[in-house]
């Protein structure tokens, strides 16, 4: 039973927590670039929403190899607050 | 979950493998099929005749339209290729279309039967007909599955060398996994290329979230990565478009080297003194899905300011667009993804054998779980290639003027699918595989016959002309009956064999 509810809460976290991260990888990377002035800011979204297909892949690999699923989870809603900390401090370039 | 690294890979793949395996293996396969897009539509489509005179096409096609379609919103010229022989005009009125299909001579009006060709391979393959309802998401979802699995398969073969050098052909489970294992090893790249090209295409509509709050939706993104041209005004004052196409041709071949280079001319608002054409080069000269471009004004041929180049970024992307419709192969290099496509097919197929044949051996009593990957294995695996000949079958059987013909044809192919089901619901397993093998061959061998059959002239036609697309089609369909016949023979084979082999031990326990 608690192998079910691991790999469930796994497949969760690799599923959506994945695409959150993704999502939110490719709204905070354009201020970014912005600010950097590698580019302007369509650009940049196009680059940040293309590079985020790879979070997403890294993070539904480590969602299923990371030891404890509570460390997972914790890094996934750190990473999540990290990304809105940045998009709502730089968002607005 | 799993004490490290490697077993949670083993367990990632296989479980990721068992759920979208069939999806996978549909996809793959009709993927394959799409390569071949134009060559199977010309096959399809055997009223279309080899257009000799290449020199006055586009003057004839202008002629035409003149007659045809004054006052028209739009003309299109698409010129016949290596790949294709479809010559046809298009135009249209506002919503109106019109199409027509040109022969070998001047007055010579073709009509094709009507039929999806090719392309409904091409749409089932990224939208699996559910255009409206997320099949583009499903496919996106499968093609990222697809990485995952392919990366965490590479974990699963500990001497990937020795491993690759081994087929054992005794028994059927250990020929099976070596097999997965080599052509696993062999498409590693292919997969790799094709999965990630194909998220690329649908990148923005996928996590459209960015795209939305910065640029204002995906329209306005794409608009401003890669501008078009200037809208045309609409009271301009009327003028008669060219007749001779000459004075573009001439400023065409300063431009571009070598003959034939024109895929497609498309006149914008002929009839307008703003009016334009847009010369599309053709496709196998870059890699990038947006061939070259070039802009002449409508009514005198002067060459007009062209597209701004696009942004690096939509043009990465539009790489791997091109990539993935791979439209730049010539004919070698197309043959070798085509079967690259249909290794990973077979790929896909034997991780789904191989994962019920494993579990099989080890149970005593039958589990519904096992019952439905079986029978799922027997309608995807053995019913889709079936499928597809069914599709090529009703091409040639149903009768030409019937209304309705493509989507007939479509609905044949669903419709065999779904007998398919039935049947591996209904027989026992190994007697379900055969069957349909066999039925796939005897397909197979149908077609060539009944094409003879029905019109001897367009096997001549074909040896005289060198007409190498139907001939190719003709002798591939032959040896992938002989593929279907042989697999059948040695599976039955494998079963009696393995059959005596359990009674002899049961007799001497």
């Amino acid at each position: 039973m608690q192998r079910k509810a691991e790999v469930f809460f796994r497949t969760v976290a690799a599923i959506i927590g994945g695409y959150f991260v993704s999502a939110i990888f490719s709204m905070a990377f354009v201020p970014i670039l912005v600010w950097l002035q590698w580019c302007d800011q369509n650009e940049a979204v196009m680059i940040a929403t293309m590079l985020s297909y790879i979070i997403y892949f890294a993070v539904i690999i480590i969602s299923f190899s990371r030891q404890s699923t509570l460390l997972l989870w914790r890094d996934i809603v750190l990473t999540l607050c990290i990304g809105c900390g940045t998009y709502s401090a730089m968002g607005n370039i | 979950m799993n004490p490290d690294f490697r077993k949670s890979m083993i367990w990632l793949h296989t479980y990721s493998g068992l759920v979208l395996g069939w999806l996978l293996f549909t996809i793959f396969l009709t993927g394959s099929l799409s390569y071949f897009n134009p060559e199977i539509s010309q096959w399809m489509k055997p009223e279309l005749v080899k257009v000799t005179s290449a020199q006055n096409l586009t003057n004839q096609s202008l002629e035409k339209l003149h007659k045809l379609a004054v006052d028209a919103d739009s003309w299109r010229i698409i010129l016949p290729n290596e790949r294709t022989q479809h010559w046809s005009l298009q135009w249209n009125y506002g919503r109106e279309r019109h199409n027509l299909s040109l022969g070998a001579n001047y007055d010579q009006v073709i009509t094709p039967r009507d039929t999806e060709g090719g392309n409904f391979f091409r749409i089932f393959h990224h939208s699996l007909q559910l255009r409206g309802y997320g099949g583009r998401y499903i496919v996106g979802v499968a093609a990222m599955v697809m990485l995952v699995i392919v990366f965490s398969g590479i974990f699963t073969h500990r001497r990937l060398f020795r491993e690759f050098f081994t087929l054992r052909l005794g028994k059927l489970l250990k020929t099976l996994t070596d097999f997965h294992a080599l052509a696993g090893l062999v498409t590693i790249p292919f997969c790799i290329m094709i999965c990630s090209s194909g998220i690329m295409i649908y990148a923005i509509m996928y996590i459209p979230f960015s795209a939305d709050h910065f640029s204002g939706g995906q329209r306005e993104l794409s608009r401003a990565l890669s501008p078009g041209l200037i809208e045309i005004d609409k009271n301009a004052p009327s003028q008669i478009p060219l007749r001779d196409f000459g004075v573009v041709q001439r400023e065409i071949e300063n431009h571009w080297q070598g003959n034939n280079q024109i895929r497609r001319i498309t006149f914008e608002k002929p009839f307008s003194q703003d009016g334009r054409i847009v010369v599309d080069r053709i496709k196998n000269l870059t890699i990038s899905k947006q061939p070259e471009r070039l802009v002449f004004s409508s009514y005198d041929g002067k060459p007009l300011q062209g597209y701004v180049e696009a942004s690096n970024a939509t043009r990465v992307r539009r790489v791997f667009f091109g990539l993935h419709e791979a439209h730049f192969a010539d004919i070698r290099l197309r043959w070798l993804l085509f079967l690259l496509g249909l290794l990973s097919s077979t790929l896909i197929a034997t991780g789904l054998i191989i994962w019920l044949k494993k579990r099989l051996i080890k149970i005593e009593k039958p589990q519904l779980g096992y019952f439905l990957v079986e029978r799922l294995n027997i309608a995807v695996i053995g019913g889709l290639p079936l499928a597809i000949v069914a599709f090529f079958l009703s091409n040639r059987l149903l009768p030409k003027l019937l209304e309705d013909r493509a989507t007939l044809e479509v609905q044949v192919f669903f419709l065999t699918w779904l007998v398919c089901l039935f049947l591996s619901l209904f027989r026992p397993a190994k007697k379900a595989w055969v069957e349909l093998l066999l039925a796939s061959a005897l397909g197979c061998y149908l077609l060539p016959i009944i094409d003879l059959y029905q019109d001897s002239e367009r096997l001549k036609d074909a040896i005289l002309e060198v007409n190498s697309v139907y001939l190719t089609f003709a002798l591939f369909i032959l040896f992938m009956g002989f593929v279907f016949m042989k697999s059948a023979c040695w599976l039955r084979a494998k079963d009696t064999a393995y059959e005596y082999s359990n009674n002899g031990t049961k007799k001497r326990c």
